[in-house]
């Protein structure tokens, strides 16, 4: 389209304007017809992806994805809802070298102006990452630790990954953590084999 | 009354007469002129502070999150093999955000910036929050949208060019379908916030500034203890989404539903640390600005392109119709597609 506008442009001569092809579309009964239908239809598909389980949902949920989808206009409005959670998350990897020593690797953190906006994505693969549905990125992360932590004293030979959660309170001294290690990636005897 | 003016204004108050006016009866571009330049610098930003970690999470074999894509959806990633794709593909984005941004082939850059955002977010869909959904709407809405007639180089082109006079005015109905994602949008979250009972008892606001892994600044002890501000916080956060989509199509009530909603984001952006979130909703609500008042503002830079009389005379043109329900019954006096900037003497072709 953009090429079509620089020929209208090229057509204007001595104080004509030739209108370019998004606005002569505009102004097609045809056009707005069908663009109407499309807002219509983008409209109708964000509210059903947003809808509710319900027989209403069971029938146009799937639909409705797959034309939200196809738009590339998938919206998560739920923020927050129906509750919040109610659970603090933190991760963190532990790596055993083969000399025995360990270290740890901690989701990494900026400051609350500036790189806050670079870390913030760090902070929802956080709250992905530790859940069973993204499972299939568990091995890819320790693999990932252990190869950025490769520099150290000696090879790596066990990457641990380790939950952390706090189930919150509002008001008063909040619980102390709770820890789960969850993964375990043996390289030395996943390299042996 | 004659006959003649009767029929007139009956046929104006038919459903599809007000529907076809809310969408597509011209109206400066200087509101979504706004939107352009605000989105612009924020998606660029959005690209600058993506790059450090392109590796490792759009990069293959490292944090990528890899499945098997929903039906219907498509990711041009996916189609490629090179590993130095997505670089690429966020540096395009910065480049053409920035072009967006001053309206240097507009049109181009906005499809170009906005296929970039959904290619990178599409990447992997473990790292983005809704922000980065609802900065990709708006990209697709600039896309979509006639933005580069104002304060763009294009018009600057143009007129080098000897394009004299106003921008044209343009059909709003990009404009008008990311004003309705945002309230309907807000209803949704309301909604689905209803079916909670933290947000029926009032502690949903409490509960959400406790989740550690969010906080940005964490606000002082003793406000935890404020159970009925709590309360009170709580319960307007459901009556403002859930008002929004009825409020804000009121000219009345608009300046005053978008300034609360301006304080409302600044509340979440100072509390909770989620990214690109409120500044994309403030950007959306520059949408909602009355074409005359983003006609002002776009004046103090482009005076030829907004046009003298547009500046100083509100009668040359028809009130905004803010939505079908409050619309003026003679707002559409020059007829669908005919705008008082339109015809051969009206400026220049959309870049």
């Amino acid at each position: 389209m953009p090429g079509s506008e620089g020929e209208a442009r090229q057509a204007v001569t001595a104080g004509e304007r030739a209108l370019p092809l998004s606005e002569r579309l505009e102004r097609s009964g045809r056009f707005q017809l069908l663009i109407s239908i499309l807002v219509v239809l983008v409209l109708l598909a964000e509210i059903c992806t947003h809808l509710p389980s319900s027989a209403i949902e069971a029938q146009l949920g799937k639909p409705a994805n797959q034309i939200i989808r196809i738009v590339a206009s998938e919206q998560a409005w739920g923020v927050f809802s129906p509750n919040p959670r109610s659970t603090s998350l933190d991760l963190e990897a532990r790596i055993t070298y083969a000399d025995g020593s360990t270290d740890t690797w901690q989701v990494p953190e900026g400051s609350p102006i500036g790189t806050n906006l670079r870390y913030y994505r760090w902070r929802k693969w956080l709250e992905r990452i530790r859940s069973d549905s993204y499972r299939g990125l568990w091995r890819a992360t320790a693999e990932w630790v252990a190869d950025e932590h490769s520099g150290g004293p000696s090879p790596v030979v066990k990457v641990e990954l380790v939950r952390f959660f706090r189930e919150n309170v509002v008001s008063g001294e909040q619980p102390p953590w709770e820890e789960y290690t969850y993964f375990t990636l043996d390289v030395a005897s996943e390299a042996g084999a | 009354m004659t006959a003649t003016t009767a029929t007139t204004a009956a046929d104006e108050r038919r459903p599809l007469s007000l529907w076809d006016r809310f969408f597509f009866e011209p109206q400066s571009t200087a509101p979504m002129t706004l939107v352009r330049i605000v989105w612009g610098a924020l998606a660029a930003l959005w690209a600058l502070t993506l790059l450090p970690d392109i590796d490792p999470f759009l990069t293959e074999g490292a944090l990528r999150y890899e499945r098997d894509l929903p039906a219907g959806s498509w990711s041009p990633l996916e189609w490629v093999s090179w590993d130095g794709a997505p670089m690429a593909v966020c540096l395009l984005l910065l480049v053409t955000a920035l072009t967006t941004m001053v309206g240097f082939r507009t049109r181009l850059s906005a499809v170009v910036a906005a296929l970039c955002m959904i290619t990178l977010q599409r990447g992997n869909s473990a790292i983005f929050n809704s922000g980065d959904l609802v900065m990709r709407q708006i990209g697709i809405a600039v896309a979509l949208a006639p933005c580069g007639l104002l304060l763009s180089v294009d018009a600057v082109r143009a007129r080098r060019r000897g394009f004299r006079g106003p921008a044209p005015w343009r059909a709003p109905w990009a404009m008008r379908l990311l004003q309705l994602e945002l309230a309907i949008g807000y209803a949704l979250s309301a909604w689905a916030k209803s079916r909670g009972e933290t947000w029926h008892d009032g502690t949903a606001l409490g509960m959400a500034l406790r989740i550690e892994d969010l906080q940005r600044f964490v606000p002082p002890e003793w406000f935890f203890d404020q159970a009925e501000i709590l309360n009170a916080l709580t319960w307007f956060t459901l009556l403002f989404e859930a008002g929004f989509v009825i409020a804000v199509w009121n000219r009345r009530l608009r300046p005053w539903v978008l300034g609360i909603g301006v304080a409302f984001h600044l509340g979440i952006d100072l509390f909770l640390d989620i990214g690109f979130f409120s500044m994309a909703m403030w950007t959306a609500y520059l949408a909602f600005v009355f074409p005359a008042a983003a006609d002002r503002v776009i004046s103090r830079w482009d005076k030829e392109g907004v046009g003298e009389s547009a500046r100083t005379s509100k009668e040359m043109r028809p009130e905004e119709p803010s939505s079908p329900l409050d619309a003026p019954p003679g707002a559409a006096a020059g007829g669908l597609g005919v705008s008082p900037r339109s015809g051969p003497e009206g400026g220049f072709a959309d870049p």
